[in-house]
């Protein structure tokens, strides 16, 4: 057996703790049962989906949030870096090591959840369900525990209350993939419609598929990311050699993924292709903000990375470069692509197409100089609160600034703090290109004041 | 066995080493001493691949660390300063999960894992919990588990903090079988005395950097201490010490003197015989051990001296 995964059956699966666990759940499911009357069995299924949210998910992902912290905060974590133990093992004996309690009391509810649908819809509906259930009680602690390693990279606070925030990122990933197991939910989504029937069939890139069954294919396809990005992280921590390509698959699955519910959008307004390339702009974009915040962003760390560019130490830059980096890439190349497509701004034309490529030109300049917001907060001697300060001030520019705006009846200002095609080509573009351009050269010269600063103190 | 090579490290808020090169021999155990704040920590995590320097490099038996991390790892076992246990494991479920995550074969677990036990005294505790352990049983436990795969380095911060003296005897005995075993150790403390009896090189460290800019061997330095001792006591001794030739770092009072000199015996015989024909009544005049403290204070004041 793996060897955290066999200490963490040590830990956890103790004879007095099984025991435990199997006693509370089946004098929970007697007592459903018994108050169930004709249909104890459907009694029973409905207890075990609740004991199995409350135990798998709820509880482990609690579980999984600690699983790393809890290391760190004992003390033993380097120990396990220091070790032979595979990203691979270590991933497995945290997922499924540490969570091994929540799991075993899972495995008893679903069991019953199995038994109850079985009974009710036959052995597909069973099979799916169970399915299902597996999913997202991996999803969410996959999450959980990729945000505690997040908050290792970063050198975060280990306190219990990180750990619970920790645990209510996978409890939020949890809650959506359950929320979008109601077909329902998918309808309002995709066709903007809150109300009426649901879904039985979805377009994805011209191809129709089963409602139900694209959603538990997409949640595998999440959760394999969840656990891939898990590895990534595991595999940093390790110090395992092998560059990770994890991040750019993700980021082309996820352009892929979400352009392919244009088929469906287009319907409400757009022609297919630009609504399969402002999807694909959009998640790029939203890709960006989520790797820029995400990532420990130090100066020592941009130094290094500008220093092994001068010297053209090709193979030490690459591993200095960050994940925001690379989406910025994707992203330029995708509103590139979108605006000779339309061939706008750069040509005359009327319509609302122009409008969408201006607002994209215009969006695009946005990320580069909220990039540059991000890097000038945590450019500093101590890299401390840098984050925060970022988000407050984009807090402050997409939020409090256009409604102050609005209410000074400013309408033609607004192009300076969001995207504002009414501005005209020139207005909208170069608004946010000049403040890019700006912040740039304002976190640069921090950058530089630094290393200054370092060099004055040697 | 241990070369580290202009090694510089760089917190976000500090550069914590500025280019530190040092080499430690195979089969030495090497004090690794300093103030705190010095850069003894970060320069054992930067040994073990634990942390990443800015630039320089850091080599193992002639394997660059940082581009073999994991390789390193195999070879190496490091006890930092905090470490922790597995509170809820016995002795032989801790060192069991450290062979085993040490990639031992499973056949080869059990012994590894009874002989580990056996070199730290708790071949006797095998079945009780670590959190039952006192703090002196809890460390051999801790360097129990940092050696059961026999690595060739050793990497110990502040191994003997809190240990009684009868479990600091124990520890030195350990290191040194250690070392006769082919172990190469590096072993940072702040108390000096605790190295003296198993030390055979000292790398002094002090913000950031070497002092002396080189590992300084203990037994065999180019200073011997010479220790003077007088009958009755003169009050121009000191004057007159510091007017011979080749005296260095003078401990002086009316009756002795310690002080670093040159070991040739002819330098020594012409010392003794001014101190003669001036009338000194010398009763001692005999070398001691350059001890690692004497070497450790000669450094860090030479280093304090105004230039």
């Amino acid at each position: 057996m793996n060897p955290e995964l066999q200490r963490n059956v040590w830990l956890e699966l103790t004879p007095r703790r099984l025991i435990l666990m199997a006693a509370v759940l089946g004098v929970i499911f007697l007592t459903a049962g018994a108050n169930g009357g004709n249909s104890a069995m459907q009694a029973i299924g409905g207890a075990a989906r609740v004991m199995y949210y409350v135990i798998v998910v709820f509880w482990g992902t609690r579980a999984a949030a600690g699983a790393v912290i809890g290391e760190i905060r004992d003390r033993t974590w380097d120990f396990q870096r220091l070790s032979a133990l595979t990203p691979l093992e270590m991933l497995i004996g945290k997922i499924i090591g540490a969570t091994s309690y929540q799991w075993f009391g899972g495995a008893i509810c679903l069991a019953f959840i199995f038994m109850s649908r079985l009974a009710e819809n036959g052995p597909i509906e069973a099979f799916a369900e169970a399915l299902y259930f597996v999913a997202v009680g991996l999803f969410g602690q996959a999450v959980s525990l990729y945000a505690s390693l997040i908050a290792v990279r970063k050198r975060a606070s280990h306190t219990r209350l990180d750990v619970f925030i920790y645990q209510i990122m996978g409890l939020i990933a949890a809650a959506s993939a359950a929320q979008l197991w109601n077909a329902r939910f998918v309808t309002q989504i995709l066709k903007l419609q809150w109300s009426g029937p649901g879904l039985d069939q979805l377009n994805w890139h011209g191809f129709h598929f089963p409602v139900q069954g694209f959603y538990l294919l997409s949640l595998f396809a999440f959760l394999f990311w969840a656990l891939a990005g898990n590895l990534a992280l595991l595999s940093s921590e390790l110090q395992a050699r092998r560059k990770s390509w994890t991040w750019i698959g993700f980021l082309l699955f996820m352009v892929i993924y979400v352009s392919g519910f244009a088929e469906d959008w287009a319907q409400v307004g757009q022609g297919l292709e630009t609504v399969r390339l402002a999807l694909a702009v959009m998640t790029a974009a939203g890709l960006t903000y989520a790797a820029i915040l995400l990532e420990p962003k130090d100066a020592v760390t941009y130094r290094a990375l500008f220093e092994s560019l001068g010297r053209f130490r090709l193979g030490s830059a690459a591993g200095a470069t960050q994940a925001w980096m690379s989406a910025f890439v994707l992203l330029t190349v995708l509103v590139a692509w979108f605006l000779f497509t339309f061939k706008a701004p750069f040509k005359e034309v009327l319509g609302y197409t122009n409008q969408l490529s201006i607002a994209v030109a215009a969006g695009y300049f946005f990320v580069a100089r909220d990039i540059a917001i991000f890097l000038y907060f945590n450019f500093t001697p101590r890299n401390a609160r840098g984050d925060f300060a970022a988000v407050v001030s984009l807090g402050v520019l997409y939020v409090v600034l256009p409604m102050l705006f609005g209410v000074m009846g400013q309408g033609h200002i607004m192009a300076l703090v969001i995207p504002f095609p009414q501005s005209g080509e020139i207005g909208a573009i170069a608004a946010p290109l000049i403040e890019a351009a700006v912040m740039w050269i304002l976190a640069l010269a921090r950058l530089r004041a630094l290393a200054r600063a370092r060099a004055a103190r040697i | 066995m241990i070369e580290v090579q202009d090694l510089v490290f760089e917190y976000p808020s500090k550069r914590a080493l500025y280019g530190v090169t040092v080499r430690v021999n195979a089969g030495a155990i090497a004090a690794l001493v300093g103030p705190n704040g010095a850069g003894k920590t970060t320069l054992m995590r930067c040994i073990a691949a634990l942390d990443r320097p800015y630039s320089g490099s850091v080599k193992i038996d002639g394997r660059d660390v940082n581009a073999f991390p994991r390789e390193t790892h195999a070879k190496l076992g490091f006890l930092p300063d905090f470490y922790g246990l597995y509170d809820e494991l016995t002795v032989r479920q801790s060192l069991t999960f450290s062979a085993r995550a040490h990639a031992l074969a499973d056949g080869a677990v059990p012994a590894a894992v009874e002989k580990a036990a056996r070199r730290v005294g708790l071949l006797d505790r095998m079945n009780d919990r670590a959190a039952t352990l006192s703090r002196g049983l809890r460390q051999r436990l801790a360097i129990g588990q940092t050696i059961v795969h026999e690595p060739k380095v050793l990497l110990l911060d502040e191994p003997a903090s809190g240990l009684d003296p009868d479990a600091r005897r124990a520890l030195s005995r350990l290191l040194l079988e250690l070392k006769d075993q082919g172990m190469t150790l590096i072993v940072s403390s702040h108390i000096l005395s605790e190295l003296e009896d198993y030390s055979s090189d000292m790398i002094i460290m002090d913000e950031g950097r070497v002092v002396g800019g080189e590992i300084k061997s203990v037994g065999t330095t180019a200073q011997l201490r010479l220790v003077i001792e007088l009958a009755r006591p003169r009050a121009d001794l000191t004057a007159f010490l510091q007017k011979q030739p080749g005296i260095q770092n003078v401990d002086v009072d009316e009756t002795s003197a310690t002080l670093s000199f040159s070991p040739a015996a002819d330098a020594r015989h012409a010392l003794l015989k001014a101190l003669l024909d001036a009338g000194f009544e010398v009763c001692a005049f005999a070398p001691s051990k350059m001890r690692l403290q004497d070497v450790y204070f000669d450094e860090v004041d030479a280093k304090r001296r105004p230039q």
